[in-house]
């Protein structure tokens, strides 16, 4: 059941409207129905993996109950690991078995044996690495004493999997997202308001720019070796738009459909392109798998306590470890290395904390410093996304060793913009949208005080005006890339 | 909290209302599918040849030009799963009908779905596409039939055609290109002159691109070939001859087709032929056709529709008479 779809459009004002109508403000009711309403939610993708979630929610559940009642550290390691380990074989051999497999067998190859390991035609479960994510933390956080266990399965379950972040996130913790599963949750006008107005930019960004921008990055991507430099250089482009208002537009789903449930969800993106540094660029994109990586591994590794080399070895390794969390390929772990390349200098000189706050805050323009910084950002993050993108790593050279030809300089090709929406009203579009994003920099998203001192008719105007865009612009439908991952 | 659902309703009326007037709008409105359908009624005593196909067929095959009574049902982007149904939702009816022509064009064999038309052409003539419902595009055509942005476009045409024209032109959407004080005769509507900007190399690559992309991501093509043979087969066992043509497409455009396409294309239709014996009619790259014959790259106009449909009238008077060559041509 896609966000962006009629059936999602039934199914959530019907628990919405359960929710605060049919439980009458009891908890346990509420708890219940958001479980049975996420598992149905699950069971659309595909009931068959609902065995996997289930078994996934229990073990853990269980895990973690026996991990605290351990009085003796070898049995909580034991349940510790007993957890990690059938978490990370799941993980590993519906995601990542073909990929090991494959990669061992061409190992051996070079080495002049020939291998047949054979592989696995495995579906990839729907959002197995961000329920595991999920899970993970709450073991980690258990086994580290930061937390006491659930001992309501219902609840934990709904921790696990509240239909909101079930399939792409955010990767929820427990120490953030359990107090509110557990507390009283009264409704709040306001909060329901902004929640559907979140919905509605999430669905704008995803509707009319991701979608349209897959056309056109799909074609060229696709046939990459007909094109030119410069149009090469567009399908970069529009793949760095589709992949940022794709992600961020289901992350403003997400966040404003547990909103309406009176449900904070850890905020995912903070206008990652207004970036002025890598640094800066990591610490709002995709935050809370970031912050995940950082928590659970970048520290634990010793973070940047054991001085420069360690600082380097454990940047590198979580930035290798977010390359392939992303997805079995070549391609993902080159994107992390490169991005850990980029950060690199900032490590080296300690300049990585340089830009903590909001750029050109208070203002509207940006000084030039800032500008130039946030160009030279955004071209290092269109340049990574050609390998996050390209098929194979062969491709991605491919692909940059043309745009680094001399057709760089001629024409883009008109052939490769044929699209539900012409090119030129698509560049305004993403104009149009980049403004806004700008404008409301300062907000949770773009669009969350925008219109808050005009009168309704013309706050309702500009909602109108969205939702006529969604309808009018819309673009092929194409899945929500993190789906895959 | 009913304050909330009270203000969502309040907000949701209002295009409720607008998507509603646009349904009356459209439910109403005549399209070229129902035209044909209605059409096809009509002369069901009298249709001896039917001619099938998508807009190749549409605009380029005159019905007028026969010495028989000849009627065209193709529509712009017909597959031949739809070419095939529609006939044998139509066959019932038409007791004196001789010959089928069926368009089979570079990519004919590569898709069976229309796209969004499956839903139009459904509201015309009631044909599904596979195991599709259509419910919720009988409840709001405008929003789940036509899609928003077709439903405001096609209000918004109307309007400004009534106001500029007045009643008196046709009363059903077509492409630019068609005049709209033309009127439809026996199914058969066609394009008026030249849209020079149509023939530019960069139009060529990507009308051709278009088509090559549709034929390389598509893997229905043996489901179509078995449409094709069985649907032959039932035409052959109620005494219908079937013919299967090209239509002219210009010969500047023609070179940046995938040729190992064509030539696959070519044996397929090959096979079908021997199989059965019957005709195929490859006008493709035939010279006779000139720029002017052409509205666009591989659309004829109304004089090149005139040239092609006396041509195939000419081959099948020569059938008639001589037998014609037997199998393929």
């Amino acid at each position: 059941m896609l966000f962006n779809s009629l059936s999602f459009a039934i199914f959530l004002p019907i628990v919405f409207i359960l929710y605060w109508f049919a439980t009458r403000g009891n908890l346990r009711l509420q708890n219940t129905l958001l479980l049975v309403s996420s598992c149905f939610f699950y069971a659309c993708w595909d009931w068959r993996f609902m065995f996997l979630l289930i078994f996934s929610t229990v073990l853990d559940y269980y895990t973690g109950i026996k991990i605290h009642e351990a009085t003796k550290q070898r049995n909580k390691m034991f349940w510790f690991w007993l957890s990690i380990g059938f978490n990370l074989g799941f993980l590993g051999v519906f995601k990542y078995y073909n990929f090991f497999a494959q990669s061992f067998a061409d190992g051996l190859l070079l080495l002049g044996f020939k291998a047949n390991l054979g592989s696995l035609q495995v579906i990839l479960p729907v959002g197995i690495s961000f329920y595991t994510f999920h899970g993970l933390s709450y073991v980690i956080d258990l086994y580290k004493n930061r937390i006491k266990p659930e001992r309501d399965f219902v609840n934990y379950s709904v921790f696990v999997s509240f239909f909101p972040l079930l399939v792409a996130g955010p990767i929820e913790r427990a120490t953030h997202l359990l107090p509110q599963i557990l507390r009283k949750r009264e409704f709040d006008y306001s909060k329901a308001a902004d929640g559907l107005r979140q919905v509605l930019w999430g669905l704008f960004k995803k509707v009319v720019i991701a979608d349209n921008c897959a056309e056109y990055a799909n074609t060229i991507f696709n046939n990459s070796p007909e094109y030119s430099g410069s149009t090469l250089v567009l399908g970069a482009l529009f793949f760095t738009f589709q992949i940022y208002c794709d992600f961020s537009g289901y992350s403003d789903i997400a966040l404003g459909t547990a909103r309406l449930f009176g449900i904070e969800l850890l905020r995912n993106f903070a206008f990652p392109y207004f970036s002025r540094d890598i640094a800066e660029f990591w610490r709002r994109w995709h935050i809370s798998l970031s912050s995940w990586f950082k928590d659970y591994l970048y520290i634990p590794l010793g973070g940047s306590k054991g001085g420069m080399w360690m600082k380097i070895r454990n940047t590198f390794i979580i930035f290798l470890a977010s390359g392939f969390w992303h997805g079995a390929n070549w391609t993902f772990i080159v994107w992390g290395i490169l991005n850990a390349l980029y950060i690199m200098p900032s490590i080296i000189f300690n300049t990585h904390r340089n830009n903590l706050d909001i750029v050109a805050k208070g203002r509207y323009l940006p000084t030039i410093k800032d500008f130039f910084a946030i160009g030279i950002t955004f071209s290092l993050t269109v340049f990574a996304w050609i390998f996050f993108r390209a098929s194979n790593v062969t491709h991605a050279f491919n692909y940059i060793s043309e745009i680094f030809s001399s057709s760089l300089f001629s024409l883009p090709q008109g052939e490769a913009f044929i699209g539900t929406v012409h090119p030129i009203t698509m560049v305004c579009m993403i104009s149009i949208f980049f403004i806004i994003e700008w404008l409301g920099r300062e907000q949770q998203y773009a669009i969350a005080h925008l219109g808050a001192n005009w009168g309704k008719p013309a706050r309702w105007g500009m909602y109108f005006a969205i939702i006529i865009a969604i309808y009018w612009f819309d673009g092929k439908e194409q899945d929500f890339i993190y789906f895959q991952f | 909290m009913k304050k909330f659902i009270l203000q969502v309703l309040i907000f949701l009326s209002i295009p409720l209302i607008i998507i509603l007037l646009l349904d009356i709008f459209i439910r109403n409105k005549n399209t070229l599918y129902e035209e044909k359908y209605k059409g096809a009624i009509t002369y069901k005593d009298s249709i001896e040849i039917i001619i099938l196909g998508n807009s190749h067929a549409n605009y380029g095959v005159n019905p007028n030009a026969f010495n028989l009574f000849a009627f065209n049902l193709a529509t712009p982007n017909q597959s031949i799963y739809f070419d095939k149904r529609i006939t044998n939702s139509l066959i019932p009816y038409l007791t004196k009908t001789k010959y089928v022509f069926i368009s089979v064009d570079y990519h004919s064999l590569y898709f069976q779905s229309q796209g969004d038309r499956d839903i139009w052409s459904y509201y015309g003539n009631h044909i599904k596409y596979k195991e599709s419902d259509y419910l919720l595009a009988n409840i709001s055509p405008s929003l789940f039939g036509y899609s928003l942005k077709v439903s405001v476009s096609l209000f918004l045409k109307t309007i400004k055609n009534n106001v500029k024209y007045g009643n008196d032109i046709i009363d059903f959407d077509v492409e630019d290109g068609v005049n709209l004080n033309d009127t439809i005769s026996k199914g058969f509507i066609s394009f008026e002159g030249s849209d020079e900007s149509t023939f530019t190399i960069d139009s060529y690559k990507s009308r051709s691109n278009a088509f090559s992309n549709t034929i390389r991501t598509s893997d229905e093509k043996d489901e179509i070939v078995a449409d094709l043979d069985s649907f032959i087969e039932i035409l052959l066992a109620k005494n219908i001859t079937p013919i299967l043509f090209t239509s002219p497409t210009y010969s500047e455009f023609n070179k940046y087709l995938d040729q190992s396409i064509i030539n696959e294309n070519d044996q397929e239709i090959k096979n079908i032929c021997q199989k059965y014996k019957i005709q195929y009619w490859n006008f493709m790259n035939s010279d006779w056709f000139l720029k002017k014959d052409y509205y666009n790259t591989d659309h004829l106009n109304k004089m090149g529709a005139l040239k092609f449909s006396k041509m195939l009238n000419d081959s099948l008077n020569n059938l008639k008479v001589n037998g014609g060559n037997k199998g393929y041509l």
